[in-house]
C-alpha cells in the first residue's frame, strides 16, 4: 500500500519534468507580458478563461504522462520556487516591477485631462467619465488626479479627499 | 447499457484508496508549499501568480488521479480534498490561535504617513502597491495615511488622516 502511494519517477524523468516545467513557466510569463498592461490588468471573464485554458494546454508538456506522486510534487515545487523568485525580483527592483507589471499612468492632473496619456493607454473620454461617476463625481472640477492603475482600474483622487473605495479584483480568492 | 458500464468502469478498491491518499498528500503538500513560498497578499495576485496557480493545479492533477479518467477515482479524490478543507476550517474555528498562526494576523504597513519598509519587504508588498491602494481609497499617497494595514485576506485597508491633523 505504502509503496503504491509514495511512487516516484526515476531521477532522469524527475529532471526532465523539472526542466520542462521551468521552461513552460518562463514561456507563460513572456507570453502574458506580451499581452500588455490593459489586458493583463482587467482580468475579466475572458482573461480568466484564457488563463485556465493555458493551464490545461501546458499540462502534458510539464509532466510528460508521468502519473506518480513524486512527479507532480517536483513540478509543483519548481512552479512555486520560480514564482517566488519572480516576485522577489519584482519586489527588489522597481525597474523589473515596471517592466513586468507595468506602471500606473496619470490620466488627469488637477482637473485637466492629459490627452496623450489617454491615447497611449487606449482610454476613451466615456470610460473616464464612467470612472468619475462611479466615484460620485459628474465633472473634472474638484478632481486632483485620475490614475490608470496596473490592474486596469481607475483611481480618482479628489482635491478634498473623502474616502472612496474602488472594487478590488480577486477579492473572493483566498489561499488556504 | 454499455454507456452505463463504460461510465462506471470497474476498478479495484485498492486503486481508489491509493489515489485518495495521494490526493490528500498533494493537498497537504500544497498548503505547506503556499505557506512557505506563496504570496500572502492573495488580493494582490498579479497575472503571473494566476498563471502559476493554474499550471500548478494541472501539474498535480495526474499525481492525484494517476492519469485515470475513472469516475470512482474522481469522486474519491475530490471528496478527499473537500473533507480535508472542511476539517481544516473546523480546526481553525475551534482553535483561533492556530488560525492566527497559519493564516497570519493583520500587519501595519504605514503609520502616521511613514512607510514601514522592513514590514513591506517582510510581507513582499512593493511600495508601488501601497501607493496604488492609497489612490484607490482616494488619497494621493502614504503621506495622507493615518494607517495602512495589510489584512489577512490580502487586501490593503487605508485609514486616512483626518483633516486638520496633518503633520507639516
Amino acid at each position: 500500500m505504502l509503496k503504491d502511494v509514495f511512487d516516484y519517477p526515476n531521477l532522469h524523468t524527475a529532471l526532465v519534468i523539472a526542466g520542462k516545467t521551468a521552461l513552460i513557466y518562463l514561456f507563460l510569463v513572456a507570453g502574458l507580458r506580451l499581452l500588455g498592461k490593459r489586458e493583463l490588468g482587467q482580468m475579466g471573464l475572458y482573461d480568466l478563461v484564457l488563463i485556465i485554458i493555458l493551464g490545461n494546454a501546458v499540462q502534458n508538456a510539464m509532466i510528460d504522462n508521468d502519473n506518480t506522486l513524486g512527479g507532480g510534487i517536483v513540478a509543483a515545487i519548481v512552479l512555486l520556487l520560480l514564482n517566488r523568485l519572480l516576485n522577489g525580483l519584482i519586489g527588489r527592483s522597481t525597474r523589473v516591477e515596471a517592466a513586468l507589471i507595468g506602471e500606473p499612468s496619470l490620466l488627469v492632473s488637477d482637473g485637466k485631462v492629459i490627452a496623450s496619456h489617454m491615447k497611449r493607454q487606449g482610454v476613451s473620454r466615456e470610460q473616464l467619465d464612467a470612472a468619475l461617476r462611479e466615484h460620485g463625481l459628474d465633472s473634472l472640477d474638484g478632481v486632483h488626479m485620475v490614475v490608470l492603475e496596473v490592474d486596469g482600474t481607475m483611481s480618482v483622487v479628489p482635491r478634498d479627499a473623502p474616502v472612496l473605495k474602488t472594487r478590488r479584483h480577486y477579492r473572493g480568492l483566498r489561499l488556504p | 447499457m454499455s454507456v452505463v458500464l463504460a461510465a462506471v468502469k470497474p476498478i479495484s478498491v485498492h486503486r481508489v484508496e491509493v489515489q485518495a491518499i495521494k490526493a490528500a498528500i498533494v493537498f497537504v503538500f500544497l498548503v505547506a508549499g503556499f505557506r512557505l513560498l506563496g504570496k500572502r497578499e492573495a488580493a494582490q495576485l498579479n497575472v503571473y501568480d494566476l498563471a502559476m496557480l493554474m499550471a500548478l493545479a494541472n501539474a498535480v492533477q495526474n499525481a492525484m488521479t494517476g492519469g485515470l479518467g475513472n469516475f470512482p477515482v474522481g469522486v474519491a479524490t475530490s471528496s478527499t480534498i473537500i473533507i480535508l478543507a472542511w476539517a481544516v476550517t473546523r480546526v481553525f474555528r475551534r482553535h483561533p490561535v492556530l488560525e492566527a498562526r497559519f493564516v497570519g494576523s493583520p500587519v501595519v504597513l504605514v503609520r502616521d504617513g511613514q512607510v514601514i519598509h522592513p514590514r513591506l519587504r517582510g510581507q513582499r508588498v512593493t511600495t508601488a502597491e501601497v501607493f496604488e491602494a492609497c489612490r484607490q481609497h482616494g488619497i494621493e499617497g502614504p503621506a495622507g495615511c493615518e494607517l495602512a494595514i495589510l489584512e489577512v485576506d490580502g487586501s490593503i485597508s487605508i485609514i486616512p488622516k483626518r483633516p486638520g491633523t496633518d503633520a507639516p
